[in-house]
């Protein structure tokens, strides 16, 4: 890439990585990286001990034990080995209305095949967001029969953020199995999933972690029961026996995890404990209300969600689509994602998917970005109305 | 290559089977920080099922070796002493 790179697309992922993630990636790559669990010899020990680490540097992050910590494809594999794991026969389901469609999907093939039955309950309103109003709706759509609550903490396509302490602990005082989607939280700020009541948390190694890309992560709450298994294979354990042994975390991790990416992740982790979690929500907070200042005093541009700050801008220019918009930026090397961010109900709700605009425009912000970027950014877009 | 523990010559090495090579490993952790010592050991055939993980320690260290895991609500599988 020759061209000077703005990139606001964090929330697709971070980039670029730290130095101390990329070197023990490749650290990992030219001296370790054996395949662990799968034997006894030096390069495989110290490939199980680097994934180790990673599973106590996660469980210490967010309150759980490294036996609990299960490394999957990404998140959206987590969120279907929770969600299809945990899933009762005809039992009911409660989705956010700001879900991601990594939630929405596999809750709605359980729903087409008629395993169970689904609800979506009113995690955003235009008119109030308080813990009193989301708790409300929730409880008036809850049932004998409802099992299982699965909400995205942070939206992907606004800085909206759900009150999951107290969701979870309605969900642990009902016996609801509650699922968390921090895949735009984790690294945003602190996650317990302990305090929080959280069954099943998962997230990605290559977003807010900053580690690299192939990587996901489901942890299992202390008391939580063992799902079922999304795919089983060889997973070292017990190899002689026709089916997966039942406990995590190699239960749910048939075939060989992504060593190289989960080595960097721990570099990753690092990296955000030395720099701090509310440091950098702090610094993406002020890019936000940076651009916020800029951009709500032109005419032509909509922001949504506006009250919410934090890492995720969305907004729209009028007389161009979100795609139109994402060209010009592109020409002079910003880099933001255009369309619907696959979030059919997150568009749905904030309106963008029945709008003229084809979805919108996100600019999501990370440790590296500045507020030149900001200030190159907002004249770009006054540029284009002028 | 010997085990660290063949020299000890109180009782010899015993094994705690966990299974997984994570509980494995969460033992010896748990162990070090006990000052037990302990290395992590591929067991082969546990009853016919194939392959497992487990520690090896000093036998001299067996009673405590129990009594540390079990507080840590670390599963072990079978112990052989």
């Amino acid at each position: 890439m020759k061209q000077k790179i703005i990139y606001l697309d964090n929330a697709a992922t971070t980039f670029p990585k730290p130095p101390s993630v990329c070197r023990e990636t490749y650290r990992c790559m030219t001296q370790y990286c054996g395949n662990p669990g799968r034997g006894a010899h030096p390069v495989a020990m110290e490939s199980a001990e680097k994934v180790y680490e990673c599973r106590t540097l996660l469980g210490d992050m967010f309150g759980s034990q490294p036996e609990n910590v299960c490394f999957t494809l990404n998140t959206t594999y987590a969120l279907n080995m929770a969600i299809k794991g945990l899933a009762k026969p005809n039992s009911h389901i409660l989705i956010g209305n700001m879900d991601h469609n990594s939630t929405l999907r596999p809750v709605y093939a359980l729903k087409s095949a008629g395993v169970v039955e689904a609800e979506v309950f009113e995690a955003y309103s235009d008119t109030d967001n308080s813990t009193d109003r989301i708790l409300s709706d929730i409880d008036k759509r809850v049932r004998k029969d409802t099992k299982m609550l699965i909400c995205s903490h942070s939206s992907n396509i606004c800085s909206y953020t759900l009150p999951i302490e107290e969701i979870g602990r309605y969900c642990r005082d009902r016996g609801i199995i509650f699922i968390v989607d921090a895949a735009q939280s984790a690294g945003h700020t602190v996650i317990d999933m302990k305090k929080m009541n959280i069954d099943i948390l998962c997230m990605p190694a290559h977003k807010g972690l900053y580690g690299p890309q192939g990587c996901g992560i489901m942890i299992l709450g202390e008391n939580t029961e063992t799902p079922k298994t999304l795919m089983e294979g060889g997973n070292g354990v017990n190899s002689l026996e026709y089916t997966m042994n039942d406990e995590a975390p190699e239960r749910f991790e048939a075939g060989t995890v992504n060593t190289p990416a989960i080595a960097g992740l721990c570099e990753g982790i690092r990296f955000l404990s030395e720099y701090g979690t509310e440091n950098i929500a702090m610094h993406e907070k002020q890019l936000w209300d940076r651009t916020f200042d800029y951009l709500c005093r032109i005419p032509e541009v909509k922001i949504y969600a506006p009250a919410y700050s934090g890492p995720v801008f969305l907004f729209n220019v009028k007389g161009y689509t979100s795609d139109e918009v994402g060209s010009l930026l592109s020409e002079d090397g910003i880099c933001v994602r255009t369309g619907y961010h696959c979030s059919a109900l997150g568009h749905r709700t904030l309106g963008t998917a029945e709008e003229d605009f084809n979805g919108a425009v996100r600019v999501s912000f990370g440790f590296n970005n500045t507020e030149k970027d900001v200030d190159i950014l907002c004249k770009k877009i006054s540029e284009m109305v002028r | 290559m010997p085990d660290k523990f063949d020299s000890d010559r109180s009782g010899g090495v015993c094994t705690a089977i966990t299974g997984s090579m994570t509980n494995a490993m969460k033992a010896q952790k748990t162990l070090a920080v006990a000052a037990i010592p302990s290395s992590v050991k591929k067991v082969n055939s546990q009853g016919g099922r194939g392959c497992v993980y487990g520690v090896n320690y000093s036998c001299a260290q067996a009673r405590n070796v129990r009594v540390v895991l079990e507080n840590a609500n670390i599963k072990v599988k079978q112990y052989i002493d």
